[in-house]
């Protein structure tokens, strides 16, 4: 009866797992919308749903380097820019990051790309060089955003010249791939210039795999055999990230994941199903995803208008 | 015997909530706050500092423009003048008057400037001076981050102070006197908001 009744209930609980997965809408980002032919003027989802002048805009979510909200720029010119921002990235380590709305609503755009500012924390953390394009395309406003640790290298005369000098006389003309891209062009030579710490190696965990899974797990239960479960644990928590720390670095993710493997290590076989739920996902997980450096911006940069 | 057991065991419960909400009483937390709003404060200090400091190249740059408002000038060089007689310290934080004699001096500073900013719309050569572009640039990005360090102390005061106004940390706070820090006020931030009217007729 017992196991009649979890049947019943993992059985519901799909169906409305189901049922959410199905209902939740691709994101309002261009990305991947085939209804979306870049050329036209508005994507129909950004002018009705988020986007109104008399309120206050929400900040979108950091779908990628480059977000673009109105559908300006063809997937193959977002795919151009993302890569010349992430090359930047591999090199400096810094983040620099596009972002086009149709409108900062009742805010002005000052107080908008702060919001954004410290939502996405663009930049390394500590370090905070991070720096966002944003453009109100209804607007007919830009801004740079511009994050502490550059402030020097980017200060807000250059930064309105970039835009004065550079950007405008494209976005005037219409040319807004090409005013994005000499503008990024004119930051990332500026960055570049800057002295600042090398990118660390982020050898995190596509690095290894599924190692750092499985090594504390199997280590931690050979242990338990012989010293029993606590010290295991302990053991293994401490020797695994020792090695984790010598090898690559601290990093948050790492030590979780020394934690619950080593405690599952001791504990696994008392769970009826079997808990290696989550090692698949790992190694392929790492990849694709981009996000903020945790850096901080204290309102430095520069606005224009076309 | 069943109620018995369960009200012993809410009871237990409570205690010790009550109990663990009083370990130290709040007074690390009113540390750490207070400590976030000293450092805000900082933060807005420097900045009104750097906008301060950039006055008198600007002073200089317009000035050789020989522009006829000669008075519009003068005002802003009288108000940062004013700005930089009043000791910006942290202890302003203590002395209300002293607080709200300086966030006038700093809104009076604003306002000429934005006088200033309009009139030099009337100049075409000055406008496009590249110095000029550039000082103007320079200020802009200040105003621009004295409101945000301005915004960021407002919510640091707003933290502390409901932090030392619940219970039970209202009661450590007045131990060891720690009182309500002060806020910007409204009023003053709607009169730096007001653009300034200026009679063109005058001359």
């Amino acid at each position: 009866m017992f196991i009649n009744i979890n049947k019943k209930l993992l059985l519901v609980i799909s169906f409305f797992f189901f049922i959410f997965s199905v209902k939740s809408e691709p994101p309002k980002g261009v990305g991947g919308n085939i209804f979306q032919d870049s050329k036209k003027s508005v994507s129909f989802n950004s002018e009705e749903i988020n986007f109104q002048k008399d309120k206050e805009v929400p900040v979108p979510e950091l779908t990628g380097r480059v977000v673009d909200l109105t559908g300006t720029l063809t997937d193959y010119q977002i795919r151009l820019l993302s890569k010349k921002l992430e090359a930047l990235e591999k090199e400096k380590g810094s983040q620099v990051v596009v972002l086009i709305v149709p409108t900062t609503g009742i805010e002005t755009i000052e107080e908008y790309s702060i919001k954004v500012a410290e939502k996405w924390k663009i930049g390394r953390a500590g370090i905070d060089d991070g720096v966002i394009l944003l453009i109100a395309k209804n607007d007919r406003k830009l801004r740079i955003e511009v994050g502490y640790g550059l402030e020097g290298a980017i200060p807000d005369a250059i930064a309105k010249r970039i835009i004065d000098e550079i950007i405008v006389p494209e976005f005037k003309k219409g040319n807004f791939f090409v005013g994005i891209d000499k503008g990024t062009d004119a930051i990332i030579t500026l960055i570049k210039g800057e002295e600042l710490p090398l990118p660390e190696k982020k050898q995190s965990i596509e690095d290894f795999g599924e190692w750092i899974f499985w090594a504390p797990l199997i280590f931690s239960f050979i242990l338990h055999l012989i010293i029993g479960a606590f010290l295991a644990v302990l053991i293994s928590i401490i020797l695994f990230n020792i090695l984790g720390i010598f090898f690559y670095g601290f990093s948050l993710e790492i030590f979780f994941i020394i934690v619950i493997a080593s405690i599952l290590g001791v504990s696994w076989y008392r769970f009826s199903g079997g808990s290696s739920s989550g090692s698949g996902g790992w190694s392929g997980s790492s990849g694709g995803g981009f996000s903020g450096g945790g850096g901080s911006f204290g309102g430095g940069g520069a606005s224009g208008s076309w | 015997m069943k109620n018995q057991n369960k009200r012993k065991f809410i009871t237990y419960l409570l205690l010790s909530w009550f109990l663990l909400s009083f370990t130290n009483c709040g007074y690390n937390e009113i540390q750490r706050k207070d400590e976030a709003v000293n450092a805000a404060w900082a933060e807005v200090l420097n900045q009104y500092k750097r906008r301060a400091d950039l006055i008198p190249q600007l002073v200089k740059v317009v000035q050789a423009y020989a522009i006829q408002e000669k008075e519009v000038l003068i005002k802003v060089t009288e108000a940062r003048s004013k700005v930089g007689s009043i000791q910006a310290t942290p202890e302003l934080l203590n002395n209300p008057e002293a607080f709200q004699k300086f966030q006038e001096a700093q809104g009076e500073l604003s306002s000429a400037l934005q006088r200033l900013m309009v009139v030099v719309e009337r100049y075409p050569e000055l406008k496009s001076d590249r110095n000029f572009r550039d000082l103007q640039a320079q200020i802009e990005g200040t105003e621009n981050r004295i409101a945000v360090a301005r915004r960021r102390y407002i919510q640091a005061v707003q933290e502390y102070n409901t932090t030392i106004r619940i219970f039970p940390n209202v009661i450590t706070a007045k131990i060891f006197g720690y009182t309500p820090k002060p806020q910007f006020q409204i009023e003053n931030q709607q009169q730096l908001e007001k653009p300034p009217e200026i009679d063109f007729n005058n001359n």
